[in-house]
Parts: C-alpha cells; structure tokens; sequence
C-alpha cells in the first residue's frame, strides 16, 4: 500500500505561542490524483503548506515520500523532494523576460558560469509546451498578466521536475475564462502523473478537477474522502462545523428615497452610466473583465479617470477628486484587496479602524485614547472580530477577520454609502455569511449598499437591484431575486436577455 | 506603565546599550562620570536631538532627507548675511527658519507633486543648498557677536544648557504631536502604507509637502543652534549632520522602510553617539578609529531590530 502514495504526512503537529495551530494532521498524495485542501481561514492550511515545503518544521509527526521518510529543514529539501509551490503572491522579477525568471532557480547549477541562452530558450520552450501554455518567452514579466505569471510558475516548477506541485488558491485574482485556463492546465498536469495539492474556496472547483478532499477544521484532519463520495452540503457542514441552510439574509428589506444618482457618467472608460441607489438598498453590480465595474466604483470613489456627468448624493452634487472628498462626504470604500489597498498590516486593529475617521470633516484634530480603545472594543464585539485584543497587528488576523476590521474603518465614520469592491474575496465560508449578515444589518439601519462582484451567487443572494455593465456602458438593470444567472451572463456578454 | 509595555518599547535596547555604555566609559576614564562632562554631552547632542525629531517623522512617513546639514549651511549663511546688513536679530532670526521652511517645501514639492525620488531629490538639495551658501558667502565665513545668538546654543538656565532645553521642548512637543494628533496619526498611516492611506482618503501629498515643510523649518532652528555654538554662520557649517541625525533617528528603532519610529528613541540615539564621541575622546581614541566603532554601533543597532523583527515573524 504505501509505495502507492507519492506523498503520505502521519500525525503532524505545530503549535505557536498560544495556539495549536495543527493536531495530529495527516493526509496522503497519489500520482496523477488532484486532493483539495479545504478548511476555513484559521484551519490550519497554511501551517501544513508550510511545514510540506520546508519553511517550517512541525513538532512532530512524519512526512514519507515514496515510502521514505523525509525531513525538510529548508525550502530546499522539499523542492529536492520533488514538492513545489504556486503561491497567492507570485515572486518574479518584474524586469527580466520570462525565459529569464523561468529559470532563475537553474542559473545557479549550470557548469559554466556564463548563460547558453539558446539553450535557456529551447528548454523553456519545451517546458511551455509541455503542459500545453501560451506564453511569449520574450515578455518581459511585469507585462504579463496574473494568470500568465501563474502559467509561469507552474512550468518553472514542471521544469524542476516537481512531482508533487501545491496551488495555494490560484483562482483567487483570474477571471473566468483564465480559471477554465488553469483548471485545463491542472489536468494536463494529472496526465503527466504530477500530484496536484490545491487550495481553494471555491466548491466548483473542486466538483470540476479534484479527485480527493482534504478537510482541515480547527488544525485538525476532520475527513478525506473521493470527491465522487460527497457533495457540496456535506464538505460545507464538515468544513464549518455546522449545517448551513441559509448563506444570505432573507432580502425583506424596503428601500428609502433616492440617496445617490448618477446620470451620464461618462469617462474614457465609462460609458454613459445612469443610475439611482436608494437609501437601505443592495445594489449589485456585475461585468467581466474590461467591462468597466472596476472603473465604475473607482470613479464613484474620486480614484477614476476624469468624467462628465451628473453624480447627486442627496441632492447634492458630489465631488469626485480625490477618495478625501468622498470621505467628508460620508462615502466608503471597500477595495478588493484588503491587505494591499485596505490595511496597514503591521499595525494595530485599533490604529487600522482608525485611520479614515479623522479624515471626516467633524472630527477632532486630536487623538483621544480612550475614545479609540472604547470604540475599537466596540466594533471587535459588534462584528465578532476573532483576536485576543485590539493591540494586535492586522497582519495575525485571519482573512475574513481582516475583512471585518477593514469595514469596521468605514463604518467608524458613520458613512451613508459603502462601495463594496469584491467583499468576500478569498474568504471562508462560514465568514462569508457573517459579513452577508452585516451588510444586511447596515442595510436595514438606512445605509445604501453598491456592491461590485464578480462571484455570481453573491450577486443573486445579496442583491436588491442588479447592474450589468458591458464594454463601459450599463447593459441590463434586473430586479434581485427575479433574474437567474443566465440572463445576468447573457447581459455581460452583451446580448439582450429574453 | 507596568512591565509589559515598557517591554514592548521599540527604543528598550537602547536605553540598555546606553547604560552599558556609561558604566563602560565610568570605569574607563576618571572624568567621564561627572554632572559638567554630562552636561557637555548633552550640549552636544541637543542640536542632533533637535534636528531628529522632525526627521523621525520624515522617515516614519517613509522618506529620508539628506539636505538637513546643507539647510544648517544655507539658512546660518542667509542670517549672517542679514545680519551684516544691519537687519533686526528677530528679523534675521525669522528669515533662517523661514529660508529652512522654503527648502523643505522645496524638497516636499519635488517629492510628492513631481514624484521625483526623496533620496535623490535631498541629495541633489544637499548638493544645491550648500553651493547656493557658498555663492552668498564667497566662502567666507562670518562672524556673530549678537547676544541673543549667543545665548540660543551657549546660554544656560536653571543650570542647564539653553539648548538642551530647546531639545527636550522639541522632544516633548513632537512626541504628542506623533502620538496624539490627527497629523501624527497620518504621517503613522502614509508610511505604513501610502495606497491604504491615500484609500482612506488622506491626502498624502498635502501630508508629505507638511513633513518636509516641518523639517526644514527646525532645520532652520539647527541652524540658530549651530551658529551660536560655533560662533559664526559658514557654508560649511553642518556638514556630514544628515548622517548623524539619520543614525540617532535608526538607533532609536525607526524603520527606514517607514510606519514606525520613535521621537524620543531618537533622542536617547542622539545622546548614545554624543556619548560615544566623549568617551571616546577622554579614552584617547584615535579619530579614525572613532568613526569606525560609530559605524559598527549603528550596524549593531539595525542588527538587534532585524533580528528581533525576525522573531516575531516566526513567531505567528
């Protein structure tokens, strides 16, 4: 039986200072075979990733490759191993040409110490091919898209000969032809007899390329089962814990009078938009790439190009220059990439709600301590923010806790409309509902919602009114709860919906 | 404050580096531990002390600004000059902050508006300011005999050196400003990370052009201090000064790559080389040799933090 297993963990235990953050994990890996890492943020995923390519050592436990057990002190002795990694943040260097970064790691091995670089550009060649990608080896890197340099880090690893290659949710950042892309990629892989380890949190797919799932809760193994043997509901309540029959709020809610109205907002990207947004109201908006969603919430928060056109916030006409001005104006921002445009990291969460608040035009010149700490309490109990304390930096938070703390910073300036821009991005499921839950709550208290996403049941299970944006121009406007995906596709992709 | 949060001090080391070093000196040489030798040191640091404090906030807002020593020269050399012609000292004292003020806006400007790089813009500013002092003056110095000048960086009160005073006010005033003002808060935010600040809808750029405006005024008043204690305003006051009040500002546990820093670690940063230097002259080291052990502090300093940084990375 063992020889079976390209890879076989028994046991693996790591604890940080006050946390377990894995007990007793183990997991096994067969040639060809493509086993999902499920668990919400806070389960354990990361520590095994880590501790399976070498960047840290468990406390105990064995990992067997090919029957062998093995110890990796560094990064080194896994990739030796033949285990490589695709990690979220891709390491590249912006500068050089694909062929270059291609083989950055190789350089260092050659015989010579001058580079053949006709040889560098056939080997290159012949790793793209091999797994059947479309990549100019001539690009310099920084041209490339996230999806390409995603294609570039897996044929570096296929050049490495890794037999053993972890996706750490690399469908998080592509769109969706680029996701068909890669999940086209992985199966090539599985050809070719590579073990594919991939983390996601997207249950399609994983019904859509994985043959196994591994569900972590709690730093613990809860199950791993063929995918053939389960379903959705069962992996989500194994996942969570608990059953979860309703992932959205019921969408009893009743809108006010108009609080924002856009009326021929045109910019080099921007295509004629109108529009209104009611106060207490979810507004979904949805496009594909290029369409102009992205540009559209950009714009609507004084990050855009330059427009023409009408935008009335009660009445009002709203200035557009910088975010400073939508701020005053009790406006709010949630972008898509809370650790990059959302948080300073190495700061505390109490600093980080604090950071838009004293932009608002009431508010004090001074800092008052107390009022900080109390209200920081506040939102840490009102949102249910996980953290031993709110002198914690954001960086020791999980995801959706991140997420928390990035709209607790909105709504500590009391603000009448949120843009949201991807609001669940790359979190659990179980953290999802509770942000679904907030929003609503906002919602009902008068708060208007303008919500840009791009994962579907998010639209339809959130949305009071749905926007399809098309080549910068609005293309279809549905009522939520009355319009099924298809029409919504059908909208984005420019068509008239029947 | 209890334990724990004098524990988490960012400048603790230090403080503890200091100690040692004062013992070390004590038993080294008989006139080191005495109340006029600290004194002396203090004197010496107070002008360092005082240039760190906005220059903390320069690098917490993650630049640097390599032009302080060359804005000592210039707005001296300016006052000087004012002076001769027979201008008011209030006046001609106004007109060196207001001259440092002007190179910082200048800088700022540069810096936030055109995006030109902050090293590159204070180094071409240190280059500019100096060659401007030098055209003023023709390279002469001049020479200040005015009691009010006089007294800014030789005169005492209370028993203690009147710039030592204007340090420990600086001190005191920029600690809160950091700590309890929106402004502080900011600067905390910008170099943290600009993107979620200018998201947050601070306006980085107005904040940027601030801090540097900030710094060149009390580039200015490093300009007041030095005159008076050298006793006249020359092109080649302050040279080599960016360098000193740089390493006071890391010593005291700012982060270069910005977010983090400390006014009053920077002041214990200012008095440690100020005591260094001492020392090492009462010990008769030779002055080769005390550049070396300087740069080797300094190094030791950044090595504590990046290792102390690395615990608490693993440590998640």
């Amino acid at each position: 039986m063992p020889e079976n297993y390209i890879l076989k963990a028994e046991g693996i235990s790591k604890s940080y200072p006050g946390v377990k953050a894995l007990d007793e994990v183990s997991m096994e890996m067969v040639p060809g075979r493509v086993l999902a890492l499920l668990g919400e943020n806070g389960a354990g995923k990361s520590t095994l990733i880590e501790i399976l390519t070498g960047a840290q050592k468990p406390d105990s436990g064995r990992i067997y490759i090919q029957g062998r057990e093995r110890r990796f002190n560094h990064p080194i002795d896994a990739k030796s191993a033949g285990i490589s990694v695709v990690y979220q943040e891709l390491s590249f260097v912006p500068e050089l040409t694909v062929a270059e970064n291609l083989f950055i790691t190789r350089y260092g091995k050659a015989h010579s110490p001058f580079i053949n670089w006709k040889k560098t550009f056939e080997q290159g060649r012949r790793a793209i091919d091999e797994i059947a990608l479309s990549i100019d080896l001539n690009q310099k890197m920084r041209d490339c898209t996230v999806a390409e340099k995603q294609q570039v880090e897996i044929a570096r690893a296929i050049h490495e000969d890794a037999r053993i290659l972890i996706l750490d949710e690399p469908t998080s950042a592509l769109n969706d032809k680029e996701i068909r892309n890669l999940l086209d990629n992985i199966r090539s892989l599985k050809k070719r007899g590579v073990s594919v380890l991939l983390i996601t949190h997207k249950l399609e797919e994983i019904f859509s390329v994985c043959d196994d799932v591994l569900i972590l809760r709690d730093g613990r193994t809860i199950a791993q089962k063929t995918i053939t043997e389960t379903n959705a509901d069962e992996l989500v309540s194994l996942m969570t814990g608990r059953e979860i029959s309703d992932m959205y709020p019921s969408r009893q809610r009743e809108p006010g009078e108009v609080l924002l109205s856009v009326r021929g907002l045109r910019s080099s990207q921007l295509h004629n938009i109108s529009f209104t947004l009611r106060r207490g109201e979810i507004l979904g908006v949805y496009g594909l790439m290029g369409s102009g969603h992205l540009e559209l919430g950009m714009t609507l928060f004084g990050c855009g190009k330059k427009t023409t056109g009408e935008v009335l916030l009660e009445g009002k006409p709203l200035s557009m220059r910088a975010p400073g001005d939508l701020v005053r104006n009790s406006v709010a921002f949630l972008p898509s990439d809370r650790k990059l445009e959302g948080l300073v990291l190495d700061q505390t969460i109490r600093q980080n709600i604090f950071t838009a608040y004293y932009e608002l035009k009431g508010s004090e010149g001074w800092i008052r301590q107390k009022k900080e700490r109390a209200n920081a309490e506040k939102w840490v109990a009102d949102l249910a923010i996980k953290t031993p304390g709110i002198e914690n930096t954001a960086a020791s938070l999980s995801g959706g806790n991140q997420q928390k703390v990035v709209l607790a910073k909105w709504l500590e300036t009391n603000p009448k409309l949120i843009i949201l821009n991807e609001p669940t991005r790359g979190i659990d499921v179980g953290s999802k509902t509770e942000i679904y839950k907030i929003l609503d709550r906002l919602c009902r208290s008068g708060v208007s919602i303008l919500m840009i996403t791009s994962e579907m049941p998010e639209l339809l299970g959130m949305s009071d009114r749905i926007l399809v944006l098309h080549e910068g121009g609005l293309s279809a406007v549905f009522e939520g709860g009355q319009v099924s995906q298809n029409d919504i596709m059908v909208a984005a992709i420019g068509g008239t919906p029947t | 404050m209890n334990l724990k949060r004098i524990k988490s001090l960012d400048f603790l080391p230090l403080v503890l580096a200091y100690i040692l070093i004062i013992v070390f000196f004590s038993l080294a040489s008989p006139y080191f531990f005495r109340m006029s030798n600290f004194l002396n040191i203090a004197l010496y640091a107070a002008n360092i002390g005082v240039l760190a404090c906005t220059m903390t906030l320069v690098i917490i807002s993650g630049n640097i600004d390599l032009s302080v020593g060359a804005v000592i020269s210039l707005s001296g050399v300016v006052m000087g000059l004012l002076l001769q012609k027979g201008l008011s000292i209030w006046l001609a004292m106004l007109a060196c902050l207001a001259v440092g003020a002007l190179t910082g806006l200048y800088n700022g400007f540069l810096i936030a508006k055109l995006k030109i790089n902050a090293f590159i813009t204070t180094l071409a500013g240190m280059q500019m300011f100096r060659g401007l002092a030098y055209i003023l003056t023709s390279g002469k110095a001049i020479t200040l005999s005015d009691p009010v000048i006089k007294a800014i960086g030789r005169g005492y009160s209370l028993g203690i050196p009147n710039a030592v005073w204007i340090m420990l006010v600086m001190v005191v005033l920029f600690s809160l400003l950091l700590k309890y003002s929106a402004f502080g808060r900011r600067v905390l935010v910008i170099g943290g990370n600009p993107h979620v600040a200018f998201l947050s809808g601070i306006n980085v750029k107005k904040n940027i052009i601030g801090i540097y405006v900030l710094n060149g005024l009390v580039g200015g008043l490093g300009a007041l201090i030095f005159c008076s204690q050298i006793g006249s305003a020359m092109p080649q006051n302050g040279v080599g000064m960016e360098f000193t009040v740089i390493s006071a500002v890391i010593l005291g546990g700012a982060s270069l790559s910005g977010g983090k820093g400390s006014i009053v670690g920077a002041m214990f940063g200012a008095l440690l080389l100020g005591t260094l230097d001492n020392g090492m002259v009462m010990m008769d080291i030779q002055t080769y040799w005390q550049d070396v052990i300087v740069g080797l502090v300094l190094i030791f300093a950044v090595l504590l933090d990046v290792v102390k940084n690395r615990k608490t990375v693993f440590a998640r």
